[in-house]
């Protein structure tokens, strides 16, 4: 399957990553001969599904706990003032 | 002789903390690398309590413990909490000890993409461990711990396993809690033993297994003790894919008829079946694992914790640059994939369509289940390759041919050794039981092990 830069391109956006231009060609062929592998599973049709898997999510209370923040919360992060992430700005 | 974990479970506080003494000390001097902290060269992390020292897979979270899942992009991160199979395993009497390397973000089936450097293959240090969880793979086989843990999405337990002659479990979905489990695919991972034999695993696996409020996905059933029970006179219905075999190298064909015929000698009914084109089942797992990969992996954004790019100038580029330069090549080939099947106008073409298959495969398993107790496959197309082994991503992926499968289906799997190829690297095979019957896969697997009695021969350093 042939992918267009435009494709990469977007895909980065979406993905929030960023490619050099001699990383966009590899991408481009890695991710082309892997959807061409992929191709073998469009001619194959199967009967309406459910869904697959027996388990089933099981919801709980929602029950609030107050949790204070320990020492290896912080370790994490610097960037922390008022107990909000310090972060670049938007605009 | 080496101490197995059952063997462990009989010794006195002296004798075990001169145990923790011996592994520390053996594995200061390694060159193998199946410890992330031999390859930055500090200590084993370890905790102030003695118990029976299980090395940990570097993708599950230990309280204090820097967890890193072989990213620059969790450069830093420490663990605030304890994963449940780690509090499992303190009320059981183990210890986390070590902390293995792995593939980055568990992507990958070298151990040869993360951040820390390589780890390498006890049986020849030029062939991969395996992976993601071959530095688990690496240090049991070693000599290096008694028992390990792994995590497997894709075969992440039981190829590394295979590769590195030691015993790889993956459980039925839902069976070992995945809270403090670093998620790659959430509908897949499952966390597992990795030990020298079969019955180490089920006490790892007892150990480790059970219901967790913490997790959604947990199954809420009544488990029994799979060490207690532990039979090897028990006789199965045994299938076998004869395709599979076929598409291996030699001596590991050569090697999988032995055990097939051992088995049938010991009394095992073994019946030829069919399963479904490996093809399509690669596919919908590249396709389900990217996609859900793509969504776990968007919380790392340098915002709370892990890698930050310096002085970014606004919010966009921190999150661009942040991930791009955190993330390695093939952490970002599996992102794009997964965001590409999940975006408008190819969902229905490729995810959509890998769930039906998705519930194919389960079928064809499930149908095969009504006439065969176990199924035996080969746990991957070749033994150990060599590094820088020249292989496109495709044909990377190609490798997953005989595990993926089970994952897709939510099945048990667990990988054994039984032999070795001309080169001296071990062969395996791999048994395979309907969801929530691993109790055939422990027996059939300690009846095989008698019967092909594998003897590794890595002895190095003194044993522990």
């Amino acid at each position: 399957m042939n992918i267009e830069d435009i494709t990469i391109k977007k895909l980065a956006t979406l993905s929030k990553l960023e490619f050099k231009e001699d990383e966009v060609q590899e991408i481009k062929n890695n991710l082309g001969e892997i959807l061409t592998f992929m191709e073998n599973m469009k001619d194959i049709s199967f009967e309406d599904t459910t869904t697959p898997i027996s388990n089933s999510s099981v919801l709980r209370e929602d029950i609030h706990i107050q949790k204070e923040f320990d020492d290896a919360f912080y370790e994490n992060n610097k960037n922390i003032e008022n107990n909000q992430f310090k972060l670049p700005t938007v605009l | 002789m080496r101490t197995t974990l059952e063997q462990s479970l009989k010794l006195s506080k002296e004798e075990l903390k001169e145990l923790n003494v011996s592994i520390d000390k053996k594995s200061s001097s390694t060159s193998f690398g199946g410890y992330v902290e031999q390859l930055k060269k500090i200590p084993l992390k370890k905790l102030d309590r003695l118990g029976i020292p299980i090395a940990i897979k570097d993708n599950i979270n230990v309280s204090s413990w820097e967890m890193n899942c072989g990213s620059k992009m969790l450069d830093g991160y420490i663990s605030p909490y304890n994963a449940t199979v780690i509090n499992n395993l303190k009320k059981n009497g183990f210890v986390p000890f070590g902390v293995t390397n792995m593939d980055e973000l568990a992507m990958g089936s070298t151990t040869d993409t993360s951040i820390h450097g390589r780890t390498t293959n006890p049986h020849n240090v030029e062939c991969v461990p395996g992976g993601s969880s071959g530095g688990s793979a690496s240090v049991v086989a070693s000599g290096h711990a008694i028992a390990a843990l792994g995590s497997d999405t894709g075969g992440s337990i039981r190829q590394p396993a295979a590769f590195c002659g030691v015993v790889g479990f993956k459980p039925s979905y839902g069976h070992v809690s995945r809270y403090g489990l670093s998620a790659y695919s959430s509908s897949l991972d499952q966390i597992g033993p990795i030990t020298q034999n079969v019955t180490d695993a089920a006490i790892l696996y007892d150990a480790i297994k059970g219901y967790d409020d913490l997790d959604s996905t947990s199954c809420n059933i009544e488990f029994k003790s799979t060490y207690k029970n532990l039979n090897k006179t028990e006789k199965y219905t045994i299938g076998i894919v004869k395709e599979y075999v076929e598409q291996c190298e030699p001596d590991l064909k050569e090697d999988i008829y032995k055990s097939i015929e051992k088995l049938k000698s010991d009394g095992h009914t073994i019946k030829e079946i069919e399963l479904f084109d490996t093809k399509i089942a690669i596919s919908s797992y590249y396709i389900m694992a990217t996609a859900e990969a793509s969504s776990n992996l968007a919380r790392l954004d340098g915002v709370r914790y892990g890698y930050r790019y310096d002085n970014p100038k606004d919010l966009e580029e921190m999150y661009v640059k942040s991930r791009s330069v955190g993330f390695g090549k093939e952490v970002k080939r599996r992102i794009m994939l997964g965001t590409f099947v999940l975006s408008s106008g190819y969902y229905d073409a490729y995810y959509k369509k890998s769930k039906e298959i998705q519930k194919y495969v389960k079928s064809k398993f499930k149908e095969t289940f009504n006439s065969c107790d176990l199924i035996l496959m080969p746990v991957a197309p070749t033994t150990a390759f060599k590094f820088d082994t020249e292989l496109s991503p495709l044909e990377m992926y190609l490798n997953d041919i005989f595990t993926i499968s089970i994952n897709i289906a939510g099945l048990p799997g667990m990988s054994i050794p039984i032999g070795k190829d001309s080169n001296g690297l071990p062969t395996a095979l791999q048994f395979i039981s309907k969801e929530q019957d691993e109790q055939k896969i422990f027996n059939c697997g300690l009846n095989l092990e008698e019967l092909v009695n594998y003897q590794s021969d890595i002895i190095n350093e003194g044993d522990i």
